[in-house]
């Protein structure tokens, strides 16, 4: 068994040896084309071809990270990636967070109207509401030049686009190239364009080394036109979407195409990981918690756990749970490589363990004072009574509310993509983002949910039920 | 065997005990009665330290238990019985009574099911032994939670108010369990406002009023001699009821 075990290790540190490689974390956001998006489950594009030829260059190994846009600056400022690249315009604002590479495109920001609007410039949208992504150089340019402008910011393009076409907005200001694949034949490209920018690779300040070696590989594929031909490739590779706009064939791009089913595989695990492991430390948490106030109240031992305790509930209940998230992934684990999917465990943990912790409470508070009291007069101590008596008549309160619990976070986990996990409600960003069709990823996704969360409810109802019955 | 010495207790600014003074001796039967709110199950809860004084002295066996420590090897030896009988809800009638001496390695588990079930067997109830308290009448209840505190061989039980929450027709029961465990030579502190058991069972009584013990005698002392006014006016509203 040892002897197995022996060369069980050495195997595995053989092969982690052989393909032993530094790595080189790139940050973006797929769901942008041609630049990075995904196909058949892989994120590619043009920032990533770019990305791959810089890895090389360096004998580096690449990393794809995919958060929101809006995280990537933060992503690369504290080194949890090197680069992001995601069709990032330089602006003066952002120059002075990070460094930029030389440009690797020049991009014209356009404005997208529906054919039958009078619309022919920037000048007819005075008093006018645009769409437009948030926190890309559109968005930027608008609110700094047209203080006029009303100005809605989506996460995404698309969603932009939706908004164009529910009638939600009069135009959306975006990049031309993107813009050709996204709109529909109700929709046209005015011929002025708002501005020309350009775009460039991002580096944490003062990392000179990975600078240099970024602008001379961009030059040289500039130089021999090999941008273009990544841009042409994947313009080409966009052409997926089937003549037929039957809902058969919407399903079929949805799921089967491209093997989208697979994100959503990836997204229902890790949801479920996540749901199951946060709830598991937050029982952990949020007894440790509850216990420990209720053996202050009730014989003065263990006042600073308690104090502690009283203001981790309080904190965690009063700030928002997107917010927690962040705080510790950017700023708790701000240095370390650490497992998304761990951290999102821990974070979503953590979070769930404050609301135990009034579960458990609010189980131990329901049992009549006179049980303690009898349980007392007997000549029990604090600890008898509380584990032979209160907790075995709490946990038929605790039980059920806990279930709950469980498909409150198994919904929360959502919120997970906001530091790039791939859970359900990322998945079906990421499917839209290929299908350009929000409508039906969102669906299938909510009715993923609800099976979930309805299985559950049933199940917490037959424990309730059966803790009824025991009692009776 | 008990003596309360000044014994002082207050809920916030609410003074409910001001000073007690009280001898309980070995076999004494002590009623105590007196209006609603004059502090007289705070008295008895404040022996048995479910509430904690605030001054005074509770000697019990040459034992102070007005101090911060437990106690809890003395409180074993004062026994408590409640007008909401507080039976364990998740136990049967048995494993109620047989929990604290298990619980507290006092008796090995098959002597304390022995002495139960004797126990059971003496007020007709051991056919229940397997039922669980939300089965129980209120005089079964009662019963079963005098049974609970009896097999910790208590030297005294406080009883607070232990037939208010009956109907008329079982407290019978409960008292003629109470006279029972007298004539063992139990001693005992009633609190009740059934005024003839009070008359007739207990050997002493002391009348409470205002957070403080106003007069004290035998039954027939109490009842058919008062002295202080508020006695009379108190006992001459009860006959009038």
């Amino acid at each position: 068994m040892k002897k197995i075990i022996i060369l069980l290790v050495s195997l595995l540190l053989l092969t982690s040896c052989s393909t032993h490689k530094e790595k080189l974390i790139l940050a973006t956001e797929a769901g942008f084309a041609p630049y990075e998006y995904y196909s058949s489950g892989e994120i590619v594009g043009v920032d990533i071809d770019i990305a791959k030829k810089i890895a090389d260059y360096l004998n580096k190994e690449l990393v794809i990270k995919d958060v929101a846009f809006d995280s990537i600056i933060n992503e690369v400022k504290t080194s949890k990636s090197d680069i992001g690249a995601a069709g990032i315009s330089y602006t003066e604002e952002r120059s002075r967070e990070v460094d930029f590479t030389v440009n690797y495109f020049e991009s014209r920001q356009i404005i997208i109207v529906k054919k039958d609007s009078n619309y022919t410039g920037i000048e007819d949208l005075e008093n006018s509401t645009i769409a437009v992504q948030l926190g890309s150089v559109a968005d930027t340019y608008l609110s700094d030049n047209n203080s006029n402008i009303n100005v809605v910011r989506e996460k995404k393009f698309l969603a932009a686009i939706q908004d164009l076409k529910d009638n939600k907005v009069n135009a959306v200001v975006m990049d031309e190239i993107p813009a050709k694949k996204l709109i529909d034949d109700t929709m046209i490209i005015l011929d002025k364009e708002l501005v020309t920018d350009s775009y460039g690779m991002i580096v944490k300040k003062e990392n000179t080394e990975l600078l240099e070696a970024a602008n001379k590989v961009i030059s040289e594929l500039k130089e021999s036109g090999e941008i273009d031909k990544y841009m042409l490739i994947h313009m080409g590779l966009e052409e997926e979407k089937t003549g037929n706009n039957s809902f058969k064939d919407k399903l079929y791009n949805t799921i089967i195409y491209d093997q989208r089913y697979k994100f959503i595989l990836e997204g229902l695990k890790n949801t479920l990981l996540i749901a199951l492991g946060a709830v598991i430390i937050g029982i952990f948490l949020g007894t440790i918690a509850a216990i420990s106030r209720n053996i202050y109240e009730n014989t003065n031992k263990l006042k600073i756990l308690s104090l502690l305790s009283k203001a981790y509930v309080n904190i965690i209940r009063g700030t928002p749970s997107t917010l927690q998230l962040m705080i510790i992934y950017y700023v708790i684990f701000k240095q370390t490589s650490i497992n998304i999917v761990i951290v999102g465990i821990l974070a979503f943990g953590i979070n769930s363990g404050a609301y135990v912790a009034e579960i458990i409470r609010a189980g131990i508070s329901s049992i009549n004072k006179g049980q303690w009291e009898a349980g007392y007069s007997l000549g029990l101590g604090y600890s008898q009574v509380m584990k032979r008596v209160i907790l075995p008549q709490a946990v038929k309160n605790i039980l059920p509310a806990l279930g709950n619990e469980f498909i409150t976070l198994v919904k929360e986990t959502s919120i997970g993509a906001y530091i790039g996990i791939v859970e359900l409600t990322k998945a079906s960003d990421i499917i839209a983002s290929r299908t350009y069709d929000y409508f039906l990823p969102l669906i299938l996704i909510a009715i993923i949910y609800f099976i979930i969360t309805f299985s559950l409810t049933k199940i917490v109802d037959k424990m309730e039920k059966r803790f009824n019955n025991a009692r009776n | 065997m008990l003596e309360i010495k000044n014994l002082k207790k207050s809920f916030g600014k609410k003074t409910v005990l001001k000073d007690i003074n009280l001898i309980v001796n070995k076999g004494d039967i002590l009623g105590i009665i007196g209006p609603s709110g004059c502090g007289k199950s705070t008295l008895l809860r404040c022996i048995n330290l479910l509430e904690k004084p605030n001054g005074g002295e509770i000697i019990f066996e040459n034992d102070n238990l007005v101090d911060n420590k437990s106690h809890i090897e003395t409180r074993r030896r004062i026994g408590m019985v409640f007008q909401q009988f507080n039976l364990f809800e998740h136990m049967t009638v048995l494993e109620n009574i047989i929990f604290a001496p298990t619980t507290l390695k006092i008796m090995k588990k098959d002597d304390a099911i022995k002495k139960a079930t004797e126990l059971l067997k003496e007020i007709d109830l051991f056919d229940l032994a397997n039922h669980y308290p939300s089965e129980l009448s209120g005089g079964q209840k009662q019963r079963v939670a005098i049974i609970r505190t009896m097999i910790m061989k208590p030297d005294i039980i406080l009883f607070d108010e232990p037939t208010s929450a009956l109907d008329p027709e079982m407290i019978g029961e409960v008292t003629n369990l109470m006279r029972k465990i007298a004539k063992e030579g139990m001693t005992m502190i009633i609190v009740s406002h059934e005024m003839n058991f009070i008359k007739n069972f207990c050997t002493r009584v002391a009348f409470m009023d205002n957070g403080i013990i106003k007069e004290e005698g035998t039954s027939k002392q109490i009842f058919e001699n008062p002295k202080c006014e508020e006695l009379k006016k108190f006992l001459s509203k009860i006959n009038n009821y």
